[in-house]
């Protein structure tokens, strides 16, 4: 159990043994100068550079610090290892020759503390390690980790070469040393990770870098040097001071460069932070396209982003409403000054039939000092769908600078985008209302076909037919029998104008109205009266109805009707055809006196086997591919060729001549046929 | 889908809407519009010219009736001219001519509104 938890931080577990067998070594040694005893403790210092290195690297991934405060943390850490070399004499006086003495109870405490000074520069230069080897390896487009592992590996055997060699030749170290330092200046260029900060984020890098050169150099003095600090590192361990030197020269080499890297960079990072927030906002626009199904919405993300990318003072879209413009979004400009420019550009001036962006000075035009702010330049670009400018986006500056040439394309890219959202809304609209439409539709048709008699009723006196084929959009047809007082048939015709569901609410209404009437009035006449005067209420003038209420009284044999503005009656009798068309208006056009005084009441005394045709204009009005009307004439041709037939084989032959007739083309109007015929003597 | 549309004229306080194409239910608004339009400008006198006009539909037919109330409340009036047979005959049949005055031709109209 405890074995797995060694192993499990492994690295930890080095780190702890190295400090401590450090510490022993140290400590027994008791000054004594054996080279091997020395390449023991570099051994065991490397040991431990490499498992605090895999630790700091573990926290750094585990924590994603970003490159930045990367950089800060090496600054932090150079410069406490400075200020520990600062304080480190105040309590560190004497320190060597005490841990060099015989063991005893001064060398042990002073062990103590040279031990936690050596962990701190241990720390910090494994540290330093780290990041530059985390540079080293990122956002390379070329690289080649080999350059890497030869700088460890040379800077391994300067270190170690020094420890077994320093008393005997300096040459051989000294060459190690001078490739390892080659290395490290090699590695320190192609820094390109920079490129990807904003010019806020340069600026700080720049400083950053400075500050870790200056304390990087400074460190670096202080380890070459024979100090407290040096003499206090070489007592643990003469390779580790030769290695943290290199860290230091590696540290101080790269961000030397980098200093001076981003520092060329600084001139371009307000053009290079420009293209990464186009890149970045037309990236975003792609996403929203898809996305916002309101265009208001998008309008206002599109001007903020429009004015971030051309750095824009004010920025508004505009789009056409007939002959007008109408601003859908406007950031940083009042609706006065956008009305004068709007004006100026695009009802009057060169603007007015732009195909991509145009930049559009307004610093000599004449309504320069009608602006309530001071807009010098503009740009404009058109909105566009395939076939035509739906509007404009536009954008304006302030100041005395001009707007460039590629930010008017960044622009036209950015009204192009507009345009595509533009036209997914629309056409997301335009599908939702169909969709609605037909919903509605269904429901207008379904309540028609509620409101019709499901059967005919039959009489041994009557012989009743009828026939209704509805309209896509519902038509506003309807029909209804009434027969609740005996010896007598009553029936409604009629068509309310307009289409859909408000037609069907009408028809709805207008059936409850002729149901209640037609059991209270005796006259047709008298009952279209009274339902124009009771539909005066709710009727809308546009939505008038017209019908035809007839009534057939068995015993007599009288056909009594009144025509409300409907189509025609015919007669047929003895293969004569008698068209009746009494005066009478509409119901609901006039709520006057005037719809009774042009009111005519027709009575015909029927023979046996007459027969009467009502209809509705969806019949004479069908259409043919070429657009003509199967008219009267047609109709009446129809009745007089099948008069002798029974009612049904007329009505069918009425039909089949009409789709004869249209041929498949869009039958626009309900139509309604009901034929009856008298049988009694 | 039939096509529809108007021309305005103006002729001193008389405007006159020439219609073409197919009046319906599809089409009614841009009519509608037309009037609304007219009745905002405080243009009373309306003349309709029907020459161009193919066909029309109940829907078509209520747009006038939509507007004939607050045109008559203002002393104004909506005459009617230059009808076809059959799109006379649809007029005809629900009672229109009671209704309106229906002329031959524009300037018939036009000079009814000058008496």
């Amino acid at each position: 159990m405890y074995l797995n938890r060694i192993l499990k931080s492994i690295h930890s577990t080095i780190s702890l043994a190295s400090i401590a067998a450090l510490f022993i070594i140290v400590n027994f040694q008791s000054g004594s100068n054996l080279v091997l005893l020395s390449l023991l403790q570099d051994i065991i210092s490397i040991a431990l550079i490499f498992a605090l290195s895999v630790k700091i690297k573990e926290w750094i991934r585990v924590n994603k610090i970003s490159f930045l405060n990367l950089t800060v943390a090496v600054a932090v850490i150079l410069g406490i290892m400075l200020t520990t070399i600062w304080i480190s004499p105040m309590f560190m006086d004497e320190l060597i020759q005490k841990i060099k003495k015989e063991f005893s109870l001064f060398s042990f405490a002073s062990n103590i503390v040279g031990i936690l000074y050596f962990c701190v520069f241990a720390i910090g230069a494994a540290f330093i390690f780290v990041v530059l080897k985390e540079f080293y390896f990122s956002k390379r487009i070329k690289y080649n980790p080999v350059y890497f592992q030869l700088l460890i590996i040379f800077a391994i055997l300067s270190a170690s070469s020094y420890t077994l060699l320093k008393n005997i030749n300096d040459a051989i170290p000294t060459a190690f040393m001078v490739v390892t330092t080659i290395l490290i200046i090699k590695n320190s260029f192609g820094i390109s990770w920079i490129a990807f900060l904003n010019k806020k984020e340069k600026y700080k890098l720049l400083f950053i870098s400075l500050t870790i050169t200056v304390l990087a150099s400074v460190l670096a003095g202080y380890s070459a040097d024979i100090s407290l600090h040096s003499e206090t590192l070489i007592t643990y361990s003469s390779g580790f001071t030769k290695l943290s030197l290199l860290i230091l020269i590696y540290a101080l080499v790269y961000f030397g460069v980098l200093f001076f890297t981003v520092l060329f960079h600084l001139p371009t990072a307000e053009a290079f932070d420009r293209k990464a927030e186009e890149v970045s906002s037309l990236q975003l626009f792609s996403t929203l396209i898809n996305q916002v199904i309101d265009f208001d919405e998008m309008a206002d993300t599109i001007t903020d982003l429009t004015r971030k990318v051309s750095s824009a003072d004010a920025s508004w879209i505009v789009l056409k409403n007939g002959n007008t413009y109408e601003t859908i979004s406007q950031k940083n400009i009042s609706e006065k000054d956008i009305v004068e420019i709007n004006n100026y550009l695009l009802y009057s001036g060169e603007c007015k039939n732009i195909t991509k962006a145009k930049i559009c000075f307004l610093e000599k035009s004449s309504i320069k000092s009608k602006l309530s702010e001071n807009l010098y330049s503009v740009i404009i670009s058109p909105l566009r769908t395939q076939t035509e400018v739906k509007g404009y986006l536009l954008a304006a500056r302030k100041s005395g600078l001009l707007f460039y040439e590629d930010e008017a394309r960044a622009i036209n890219a950015f009204s192009e985008y507009a345009s595509i959202a533009l036209e997914n809304s629309r056409l997301l609209n335009e599908s939702i209302e169909k969709e609605r439409l037909k919903k509605e539709l269904d429901v207008a048709r379904e309540m028609q076909r509620k409101l019709l008699p499901a059967v005919d009723p039959k009489f041994k006196e009557l012989q009743i037919c009828s026939v209704f084929i509805p309209a896509f959009e519902v038509g506003g047809d309807f029909y209804d029998y009434y027969t609740e007082n005996k010896n007598e048939f009553s029936f409604i015709i009629g068509d309310v104008a307009g289409k859909g569901i408000s037609a069907a609410f009408v028809m709805a209404e207008v059936k409850g109205i002729f149901e209640s009437l037609s059991g209270i009035l005796f006259s047709p006449k008298e009952i279209l009266i009274r339902a124009n005067k009771i539909l005066s209420r709710t009727l809308h003038r546009k939505n008038f109805v017209s019908a035809l209420y007839g009534k057939i009284n068995f015993f007599t044999s009288e056909f009594e009707f009144a025509r409300a503005g409907h189509c025609p009656v015919l007669l047929v009798s003895e293969g004569q055809i008698i068209k009746y068309q009494p005066k009478g208006l509409a119901l609901g056009l006039d709520f006057s006196e005037g719809f009774a005084d042009n009111l005519d009441e027709v009575k015909i005394k029927l023979q046996k086997g007459d027969t009467l045709i009502f209809y509705t204009d969806g019949i004479t009005e069908s259409k043919n591919m070429s657009n003509e009307d199967f008219g009267e004439g047609r109709f009446i041709e129809t009745i007089r060729n099948n008069s002798d037939k029974e009612i049904t084989h007329i009505a069918k032959e009425i039909i089949s001549e009409i789709s004869l007739f249209a041929n498949n083309t869009t039958q626009y109007d309900d139509i309604t046929l009901l034929i009856l015929r008298w049988k009694k003597n | 889908m039939a096509e529809f549309n108007t021309t305005l004229k103006e002729q001193g306080d008389i405007s006159i809407i020439k219609l073409k194409g197919y009046l319906d239910a599809h089409t009614a608004p841009v009519l509608e519009n037309k009037f609304n339009e007219l009745i905002s400008n405080n243009r009373y006198k309306i003349v309709v010219d029907f020459q161009d006009l193919a066909y029309i539909s109940s829907a078509g037919l209520g747009v006038f009736m939509a507007y004939i109330e607050k045109v008559r409340e203002n002393q104004g009036d909506i005459k009617l001219a230059s009808m076809s047979d059959k799109v006379f005959n649809i007029f005809d049949l629900l009672g229109f001519p009671l209704l309106y005055e229906i002329f031959k031709t524009e300037e018939e109209a036009i000079k009814k509104f000058s008496e």
